[in-house]
């Protein structure tokens, strides 16, 4: 299949529009392994709480989606060929966004409702700026392929998943529905989880893995067939809180099978790379895979286990690959692309630091070891040293990143 | 027959041979990522310099960030090759 083969193109965003998303993403991160200190209860209790909830939104919302909405401008142009609709959007984006973040992490760990109400009203306004740029960006590509298709259906379910979330917030403050929250919470989680986060790596990776490995002739059957798999099951899980109850195994199973098929096409892919091309972050995009597996295979024991895995895991780890990929790229392309032709420039395996990287990363799957081992065990000693490492691994990852931003030809 | 050249901040070997009275300058980059493809090619790309020169690019991917630098400076052909990668030939306009 046809792959990108470069990070920037014509239309690529300005540099200090993706930095800003991703500078904002480290620091939530960081605020993120300090506050955990303080809620070993949210991981052991009810897995529906404020306690938890202010972890789980403080994650994906200022870490996760945050370096996803600045990873997707950079990648829009590139695997869509288009440019971005609007910067400018982009840029009021990050600001209501930022604020909307603020506003419901600080509600949900006061348990104060006005505070989630108006962030998630926020939110909404700021994540609906995006669909509405992305979708008219989109409009402008001339032939769908897979990983447009994937990604034009992610953010449709971010739309939706949003669109359940402001109503849950909402209904916090005002009780104006008669609904089971318990339902709307996993059809929120389900739109944004499976329908965004996974659908857009998905796609993604389709962009990312055959770039950064070099691995070409390879069948994309599998990512086709997961696609089909996803939304049909995603769609009919959903709507199996409403009817067709009985056949929520499988549409589950669907989901599952989507899940499988992805893999297999990773597989694909890191069997049709050259044996030479291997470094620690390509390393990292492949091998955390495993983490997806451990973490749905965990959802037969424990949701709570499946969560940690799956966004301290699986997630985490591949922004860290990524990144160190990517933000090397994009500061090279900011500093030295006019400067190739004319004098020697530096390789992107210069402008990191040597070693830290990989010591980063093992650092936090030893954490993420513990991490799990301590809720499984409810054991709080092994629960502040699973923090303790993973705080350390956080600053790590901010140095590594620092580093490269700073990076300078000597 | 091709011998090879010393071509300043290249990463890559690079090949130089007569062909049917052009000097053809070529270098594969399909075991490179992202940013080399670009390094090399605008560094050969400066021994571009008349008529009777070309420069080939082996690549395992099309180098659409190179092309949006060279800014329609040169002639630019591409096929793909039987294993996948593409075949790039730069002459001058």
């Amino acid at each position: 299949m046809k792959v990108a083969g470069t990070l920037a193109t014509k239309f690529s965003p300005p540099f200090d529009l993706i930095l800003r998303y991703f500078v904002a993403s480290i620091v939530f991160y960081i605020i993120f392994y300090i506050s955990i200190f303080a809620h070993y209860r949210a991981f052991i209790g009810y897995p529906i709480s404020f306690g938890l909830a202010f972890l789980t939104h403080l994650y994906v919302l200022g870490f996760i989606l945050m370096v996803m909405f600045g990873a997707m401008y950079q990648l829009i142009p590139v695997s869509l060929e288009v440019p971005i609709f609007s910067t400018k959007i982009a840029y009021w984006q990050f600001y209501i966004y930022l604020s909307g973040v603020i506003l419901m992490v600080c509600g949900f760990e006061r348990a104060y409702t006005y505070a989630i109400a108006i962030g998630a009203s926020f939110l909404f306004i700021s994540i609906f700026m995006f669909i509405i740029n992305f979708l008219l960006s989109a409009k402008n590509i001339n032939h769908f392929n897979i990983i447009s298709i994937f990604l034009t259906t992610a953010v449709l379910m971010l739309g939706i998943g949003v669109f359940i979330g402001f109503l849950i917030g909402l209904n916090l403050l005002f009780g104006f529905i008669d609904i089971n929250i318990e339902h709307m919470i996993f059809m929120h989680a389900g739109f944004m989880i499976f329908g965004f986060i996974l659908f857009s790596i998905m796609g993604i990776s389709m962009v990312l893995l055959p770039m950064f490995s070099l691995s070409h002739n390879f069948s994309n059957i599998p990512i086709k067939l997961s696609y089909t798999f996803g939304v049909l099951g995603l769609l009919g899980f959903e709507l199996s809180f409403f009817i067709l109850k009985a056949l929520k195994p499988i549409f589950f199973s669907f989901m599952l099978l989507s899940i499988l098929f992805y893999l297999i096409q990773v597989f694909l892919i890191y069997r049709g790379k050259p044996k030479s091309r291997t470094d620690t972050p390509i390393k990292a995009m492949f091998l955390s895979n495993i983490l997806l597996i451990l973490s749905v295979l965990m959802l037969l024991y424990s949701y709570t286990i499946f969560g940690i895995l799956m966004f301290m895991g699986f997630f985490s780890f591949l922004i860290y690959a990524n990144m160190y990929k990517i933000v090397p790229f994009l500061t090279w392309f900011h500093r030295f692309s006019r400067l190739v032709g004319k004098q020697k420039v530096p390789m992107l395996v210069d402008m990191l630091p040597k070693k830290i990287p990989e010591a980063q990363l093992i650092l936090n799957i030893i954490g993420l070891s513990i991490f799990v081992l301590s809720v499984f065990l409810k054991s709080k000693m092994l629960y502040f040293i699973a923090c303790f490492l993973m705080l350390i691994g956080a600053f790590m990852f901010a140095y590594n990143i620092i580093y490269v931003l700073r990076f300078k030809k000597e | 027959m091709k011998e090879q050249v010393k071509v300043p901040n290249t990463t890559v070997p690079i090949y130089r041979y007569e062909e049917d009275g052009v000097t053809v300058y070529e270098f594969d980059t399909s075991m490179t990522g992202p940013p080399e493809p670009m390094v090399n090619a605008l560094s050969v790309l400066e021994l571009l310099t008349a008529p009777n020169i070309k420069v080939i690019m082996i690549n395992h991917k099309k180098p659409m960030g190179l092309f949006d630098k060279l800014e329609g400076k040169y002639n630019i052909d591409m096929e793909e090759l039987p294993d996948g990668k593409y075949k790039i030939i730069f002459t001058l306009k």
